[in-house]
This record gives structure tokens, sequence and C-alpha cells, in this order.
């Protein structure tokens, strides 16, 4: 079931970094944009893809908005799209779900961290992306091909 | 496994940031790609995570009504379905069928409830006979964001296995008078222990069917004619009454329901059948060889109902009677009134005689002419409330007999003695019975 505290507040931790980044120097009127478009989507009443969508649609902008006067604050963006997202898909409605979420979390915030302190970031981000993306193809397609060989009912 | 729309729409988006970001080669571009990579390769993992928690919990439980049962036989199947689910997730379970059957519904597969358990019954018909094994289910999974399906074929899932007899396992017909030539149909691999006839052999015969103590005793090739079941589905006849006349809606209720279970059971034993149905001698449908259960019952539903009757039989002149009196009496017409002079019955055998001169054939009797003689047929079973002329049944009785098919009438509740002596007398010896 969505939770509308859950959903304020991932909005409001949006906003805050919004405002943050404009106090530390940022273009206040794109940020000011962004968020408005987060805001809108975060409430809109469309069907659930579509919401999905927009939501990460406006988010990324409101993170790209805010991260390029704060990256910090524009990391805390990111967590707070995807907490928005996951919320609005009923993700968050289990403890399961939330340790998913605090796990993505802290390693969005660990992959951050490489990517502030890296001095050649696209080397480094191919690396990441590819392994992470490697990872997960590996590990779906192999329990994929062992679920489909042990209920085939084949004999060997 | 395959992404939902809101993954596709992740996967856009992540597209263009990575773009931007080796374009830009802003730090922030970099992240928010990674991000979104990061969040689909999470969600599709934790998606295979929870497929796999609700595939090793999964159990099966099916059953049929009956285990043995006739090729073409209908059986119900109910698949008990049950796992532990997890919030989000949605569960369907389709029931998979062996091959060569039919069910209904055609695919019969239902939604997982939110206790993780589901039953599916559906109607399940074999077309071939032998072991026929259930092969287990297909499972499909989704969740917001990724949905996969997997076939569960293994032992547990399995079965159970109907043993299903062969049905249609029939001689093609015969044409008994040319025997002493050989047969133009086939011979059929099934036929009977019993010994039709015995005749010489000719050029084309089974060898396996000569019988040698015959050929050894006569000095020369005997062959044994064995008897074989022979299939030759029945023409049902449904006569609707008239609209005009007041039936109780019960008794038309029984005889749509009795001509119902005659075509399902004549379907179920003879493979098909033929449905004529008519009011009076209005034709309202014909269906040849029928071999769907569901389009008879369909036909009868929608037809079966009484109706205007658009042309009536009341001034129908019987040939048959009217040549049988003028044979009877010679010159004169043997007329119920005896005592009626000599003039009066010169004159009906004047009336007879001009109108078996003109060629009158009414369009009924060349429309069940025409259908009997398209059909091999042993047996016409007829329905009818027998209300109003009846002067069409007498038509179908005659050619029936003419042509030496069965004809078994069945009615609702016939009380009323002079109808009944105008039934028997239209239908001569054909024997009716009663729908109680």
């Amino acid at each position: 079931m969505k939770n509308p505290f859950v959903r304020g507040l991932a909005v409001m931790i949006g906003g805050a970094s919004a405002f943050f980044s404009v106090y530390q120097g940022g273009s206040w009127s794109i940020v000011l944009i962004a968020l408005v478009f987060f805001f809108l989507a975060a409430f809109i009443r469309a069907e659930s893809d579509d919401t999905t969508i927009f939501i990460i649609a406006s988010g990324e902008v409101l993170v790209i908005a805010v991260g390029a006067a704060s990256f910090w604050a524009g990391v805390i963006a990111q967590c707070s799209v995807i907490g928005l997202v996951l919320e609005d898909r009923e993700c968050l409605a289990d403890s399961r779900g939330r340790s998913f979420f605090a796990l993505y979390c802290i390693v969005t915030f660990t992959g951050a961290f490489i990517f502030d302190l890296a001095n050649q970031v696209l080397l480094l981000f191919l690396a990441v992306t590819a392994v992470v993306a490697g990872a997960a193809i590996i590990f779906a397609g192999v329990q994929e091909i062992q679920e489909r060989r042990m209920y085939s009912g084949v004999k060997k | 496994m395959g992404p939902e729309r809101s993954t596709q729409g992740i996967w856009v988006i992540t597209t263009f940031l990575g773009a931007a970001a080796i374009l830009a080669g802003d730090p922030t571009f970099f992240f928010a790609t990674f991000s979104l990579v990061l969040l689909s390769a999470a969600l599709a993992m934790r998606f295979r995570f929870r497929m796999h928690r609700i595939v090793t919990s999964a159990r099966v439980t099916r059953s049929s009504d009956r285990k043995v049962l006739q090729q073409g036989g209908i059986t119900t199947v109910t698949t008990g379905f049950s796992c532990s689910p997890d919030p989000g997730m949605i569960i369907r379970v389709r029931d998979l069928l062996p091959p060569a059957s039919l069910s209904d519904p055609a695919n019969p597969s239902a939604v997982v409830a939110a206790d993780g358990s589901a039953t599916l019954r559906y109607s399940f018909t074999p077309l071939i006979a032998g072991s026929s094994c259930f092969p287990g289910i297909a499972l499909t999974i989704s969740d917001a964001f990724f949905s996969g399906s997997l076939v569960m074929g293994s032992d547990p899932f399995r079965g159970p296995e109907l043993d299903v007899h062969p049905h249609a396992a029939y001689e093609r017909f015969h044409i008994r008078k040319d025997y002493g030539t050989q047969e133009k149909d086939a011979h059929s691999i099934f036929h009977g222990y019993g010994i039709r006839s015995i005749r010489e052999y000719i050029a084309g015969d089974d060898l396996r069917s000569i019988d040698w103590k015959m050929t050894a005793k006569h000095d020369k090739m005997i062959i044994r004619e064995y008897t074989a079941v022979e299939n030759l589905p029945p023409l049902i006849v449904l006569d609707l009454p008239d609209r005009s006349f007041l039936v109780p809606e019960e008794h038309m209720a029984k005889l749509i329901n009795e001509v119902a279970g005659e075509t399902v059971t004549a379907i179920r034993n003879c493979g098909s059948v033929s449905l004529f149905l008519i009011s009076g001698i209005n034709v309202i449908d014909i269906i040849l060889e029928e071999t769907d259960v569901q389009r008879c019952i369909t036909a009868i539903r929608t037809s079966a109902h009484p109706r205007f009757r658009l042309n009536h039989a009341y001034r129908w002149k019987d040939r048959a009677s009217m040549r049988g009196s003028i044979r009877k009496s010679g010159d004169g017409v043997s007329f119920q009134k005896k005592d009626e002079s000599g003039p009066f019955l010169t004159k009906i055998a004047q009336i007879y005689r001009r109108s078996l001169a003109s060629p009158y054939v009414p369009a009924f009797s060349t429309q069940v002419n025409r259908l009997l003689s398209s059909l091999k047929l042993e047996e016409i079973v007829l329905y009818s409330l027998f209300e109003g002329d009846l002067s069409h049944i007498g038509e179908i009785s005659h050619q029936a007999q003419a042509r030496r098919i069965r004809l078994r009438s069945k009615t609702v509740a016939v009380q009323d003695g002079e109808k009944i002596f105008l039934i028997k007398k239209t239908l001569r010896k054909v024997t009716m019975e009663i729908i109680p």
C-alpha cells in the first residue's frame, strides 16, 4: 500500500537538496523548474508505469541541476528520486523492500564516493557500469537456466 | 525474463543520460547514469530472487473425474496450485494440456490469490487414444519492473495419466448387395470376430481372411467376411410447434433438453450427428454430420422455440394413400361413408386420379428426400409435440419406411385419446416414447 508520508518525505528530501544546491551557488531558475516538474510527477495521477517514467525523467533533471552546484546534494536527490519510485511501486511496503532500498543507497553512495575521487571518470564509469550490468545479467541468466533445467521434466 | 514498460522507460532515460555523460564529461551525469544502471541491475536480481522463492515453494495437485475415458469423451479436471507469494508479485498459473486434446476454456489459467492459492477447473477432451498425461503447468510471474515465465514439467507437477480408449474404430460403410465383386472401400484394420459371410476369393482380398479348411474342402479359395461395428450416426428431427398453438413452456423445455441430450449421446457414441429442425413443412435448420457438440447445442438453443409456420400442409395431397385407396377398391374407392351412393365414390376416384396425374411434388417432400439420400442412416429420431397438422410427420415416416430406416418418435405427455389415435395413424408402425 502506498504510504503518503514516505512519498512526502522523499519529495521533501529532493526539495531540500535542491535548496541546498541553490544555497551553494547553483542556478536557481533551472533548479526551480526541475523541482516543479519533480513535484508534479510525484503527485500526478497516471498509470503506474507512466508515473514511474515521469518521476525518473523529472527526477534525473533535478539530480543533474542540483549536482551541477553540489555533487553530494545530487547524490541525495538521486536517492530521494529512487526512493520515490520504489514507494510509488509499493516496493517499500515490507522490511525486505526497505532493506533493499537501504542497500541500494549504500552502494550508490559508495559509487558516488568513487566517482568523486576519480581523476579519469569515463573509464571508471565504463568499468563500474559494465561490472554491475554484467553481474546482473550473469546472475539472472544462470538462475533462469538452472530453473529451466530443474523443472523441465527431462530425465537425464 | 523480460522488462516491463516502466523498466523500458528507465533504460531509455539511462541511455540518454549515458550519451550526455560521455559528451559532457560531467561527473554528475556519470553518477546519474550509473545509479540508474545500478537500479535496473538491483531490481532484476531482486526479481530473480523473489521468483526463485515462489518457484521453489510451488505445489500442484491435479485430479480428474475419470481415469479411464473414451476418445472424444469429456472429463472434468481440477488443478490446485499453492505457493508462498511475495507482496507486489502477480502470479498467473496455466495448466498445460497433453498434445491432441481440447479443453473448455481453451487455455485454463488463473491468477494466484493473495494467499498464494489458485484453482483451475475445466473440462478436458482427449482426441487420440492411448495414455494421456498432463505435462505440467506454466507460471508467469511479474512485478512492477520485470516479468518472467517458467514451464514446470517435472514429476511433482505432472500427471495424472488418463487411459483413453479408442472410439471411432469403425468399419466403413458396406454395400452388401454388391457381394461377389470387389468392394471399392479400402479394408479397415478393425474388424470383429463374428463372421458375416463366407465367399469365394477375389483378387485383392486380404489373404489373412482366407478360410483354409473351406478352401481345402471345396478346392477353391474361400475367404471369411468378418463383421465389424458400423458407425451410422442418427438423424435427429425436431419438429417445432406452431406459435399459434399454446404450448406449455415446460413441455418445450423438456423437448429441447431431450434433443440436446440425444445429440450429445449420438456424438459421443457415433462421432457425429445430423440435425433437422423443422416447424411443420418449414425447414428451420439442417446440420449434417456435425461433430462439434457446442455447435449443435448452440443451433438447438437458438432455433428451438415455437415458430410462425409460414407454409402449411393442410391441403397436402397424400399421394401414397390416394394410390392405395384406388388400388384397394379397383374402379370404386373404399371410403369411410359406406352408405354413400356410387356417384360420390366415382367422383372421389376421379379427383384422386386427376391429382395423381399432375406432377405435384411438395417442396418439403423433395427436401426430405434429398436429406435422406445424402445421409447413410439406420435410424431417425423424431421429437415433436404433435400439435396441429401432422402431414409433414407422415411424409417423414413414409419416406423413412420406404428407405427402411428405423424411425423412433418421442414426445411429451400426450393424454388426449383422439390425438393418440391420430398420431398412430400418421406414424403407422413407428414406436412412440413419452418423455417423462
